[in-house]
């Protein structure tokens, strides 16, 4: 539509950059898991053949396993928080509101704008103090204080495409507000509720701020346990933990695009001829 | 009207308890935290020896606004955080120009590729660019291979590698600001100057960048803001020289085991963003000169 180069020749021209541009930016993620299929000991990528030998060790090694079993249930703690909490808001925003609810609700945005080093430096003393020091749940709260955001927005924008109408006629035939919530609202906000769990389990799978500062060695997460390797020592083992993580990455958000996307539908389809494909 | 109020107060209850446990009580104590006294920094890692509690002290922020070392950090922090962001935004602008006249399949798998960076482990990204630059990574190997470089560079541990580390983490989000931003400028606007017979540059010049200027300024504010908090690219790619204000959070925090001297820090780190967001706004609000007409 709107572009600085015209004609054909200079519309496949600038296409191949932005090609060539979106590869250099991935380029560090896919090197590293290229270098992780080496037969070798050093940071190479593989020459030939291609090994499992270094995700073999990190899936025989205690410590690294034991730090991604951790990352995952802190993740899942994280999204448990975060979609308690940033769909009651939304809700409350959207459809009861109350005085005070949208300086809430801008309050609740500014995690988004505080380092990540600052909010570690904060949560530190303060655990210190009143307990829970070192524990999952900690680093879980603090993630979600950062995934809570996005969720509220999430479940904000969907419940105000919603059609209020249908929580009105359920009403009206004598649903119970329970009833509503149960059987209209949430399987309307289902979808966005689907993305943004999704977004919240990766934010918090890797995260790495927040966790190096409220981590001790009983409550080590994934990339806490990469960050000494990182700076120390020089073995692909390294690169296979970034396999893996990043493979975790891709496969939760593909997850919940799919999942989204089906749950939309099973509403499009209980709704008869209502387009499930509408705004989002 | 008092059914929907209490519905309402408690379907908000869980986020105001989070944001008030893990946001509010923190920076309150952080706050009363830099106004104690240092401690005896024997008891390592015993109780509460980083900071005496219950004290009052000016030391830590005596000693922070006189320290040269601090100004230092401080003003590097500042400047690199203007660099990264304006290069960020200006390397956004021709990706996100690009990417809003795709198709909307290909624009989402354009997308994708620039929010994984972002999504993907922090550590993972940098590692994967330090064995890129490295003095055994394939820029090297390829520039010494083609002659045009002899012996290793040694790109990584200085200036230019932290520029570059951060400016990859800050860029996804100059992208989607800017790829948002375009996609709201009216289509008709470019095809009537066209009409006018205007140019491709000078359409692009006169009516898209025009249109562009406040969102191109929403995210240099914002990748100013996120930049200001660089950790781990100057931590990781940098030397001592590159340590910014969120390093040394980390090194009186871990190191120096100086809590109070930790926290004024992170409070100085706050004003400074909350200034820079201000000032940011107030420039919004101004009259722009200059409309396209």
């Amino acid at each position: 539509m709107i572009r600085p180069a015209g004609g054909r020749v200079g519309g496949a021209l600038a296409t191949g950059l932005l090609a060539v541009a979106l590869a250099l930016l991935v380029s560090p993620l896919a090197y590293a898991v290229w270098i992780s299929f080496t037969p070798g000991e050093l940071l190479e990528p593989p020459a030939g053949d291609w090994s499992l030998r270094w995700y073999r060790q990190f899936f025989a090694s205690r410590q690294w396993t034991d730090g991604l079993g951790r990352s995952l249930r802190v993740a899942a703690e994280s999204v448990a928080l975060a979609l308690a909490g940033g769909f009651g808001l939304g809700f409350a925003v959207v459809r009861a509101r109350f005085r005070g609810v949208d300086a809430l609700a801008s309050a609740v945005l500014l995690p988004l704008f505080v380092p990540a080093v600052v909010l570690g430096m904060g949560l530190l003393p303060l655990l210190r103090r009143a307990g829970g020091f070192g524990s999952e749940e900690s680093i879980a709260a603090a993630h979600a204080l950062v995934s809570l955001p996005v969720v509220y927005l999430m479940t904000r924008t969907a419940l105000r495409d919603a059609d209020p109408e249908l929580e009105r006629a359920a009403q009206g035939l004598g649903a119970s507000g329970r009833m509503i919530l149960l059987r209209i609202t949430l399987p309307l906000l289902a979808p966005a509720l689907a993305s943004g769990a999704a977004m919240a389990f990766v934010l918090s799978l890797n995260e790495f701020v927040v966790a190096l500062f409220l981590g001790t060695a009983g409550n080590e997460t994934l990339p806490k346990v990469i960050w000494p390797s990182l700076r120390y020592t020089l073995s692909p083992l390294v690169a296979a933990a970034s396999g893996v993580t990043l493979a975790l990455t891709v496969a939760v958000l593909l997850a919940g695009v799919a999942a989204a996307r089906l749950l939309a539908h099973a509403r499009g389809a209980r709704r008869g001829a209502r387009v499930s494909a509408g705004p989002r | 009207m008092a059914r929907p109020d209490r519905r309402g107060w408690l379907a908000a209850a869980p986020a105001a308890a989070l944001l008030g446990l893990g946001f509010v009580v923190p920076f309150a104590l952080l706050l009363r935290l830099s106004f104690c006294d240092g401690g005896h920094r024997s008891g390592f890692g015993i109780g509460s020896a980083f900071y005496v509690p219950g004290t009052w002290s000016l030391r830590a922020w005596r000693e922070l606004l006189a320290d040269p070392a601090f100004q230092e950090i401080l003003r590097f922090t500042i400047g690199l955080g203007f660099l990264v962001a304006a290069l960020a935004v200006g390397l956004a602008l021709p990706l996100a120009l690009q990417i809003a006249r795709l198709g909307s399949r290909a624009r989402a798998l354009a997308l994708g590729a620039v929010v994984l960076p972002k999504l993907a482990n922090v550590l993972v990204v940098l590692y994967g660019l330090e064995l890129l630059l490295g003095n055994a990574g394939p820029l090297q190997r390829g520039l010494s291979a083609a002659g045009f470089v002899e012996g290793p560079l040694d790109l990584l541990h200085g200036f230019a590698a932290t520029v570059v580390g951060k400016t990859w983490l800050i860029l996804p989000y100059a992208v989607l600001i800017l790829v948002a931003g375009i996609g709201r400028i009216d289509p008709e606007l470019a095809l009537a100057a066209r009409g006018l017979g205007a140019g491709a540059w000078r359409r692009f010049a006169r009516v898209t960048l025009p249109l562009a200027l406040p969102w191109l300024a929403l995210a240099f504010l914002l990748s100013l803001i996120f930049a200001l908090g660089a950790f781990v690219s100057p931590y990781l790619l940098g030397g001592p020289e590159q340590f910014t204000l969120a390093v040394d959070v980390h090194r009186q925090a871990f190191e120096n085991l100086h809590w109070p001297r930790a926290a004024a820090e992170s409070a100085a780190m706050l004003a400074t963003i909350g200034a820079i967001a201000a000032a940011g706004r107030l420039l919004r609000r101004a009259p722009r000169h200059g409309a396209p007409s």
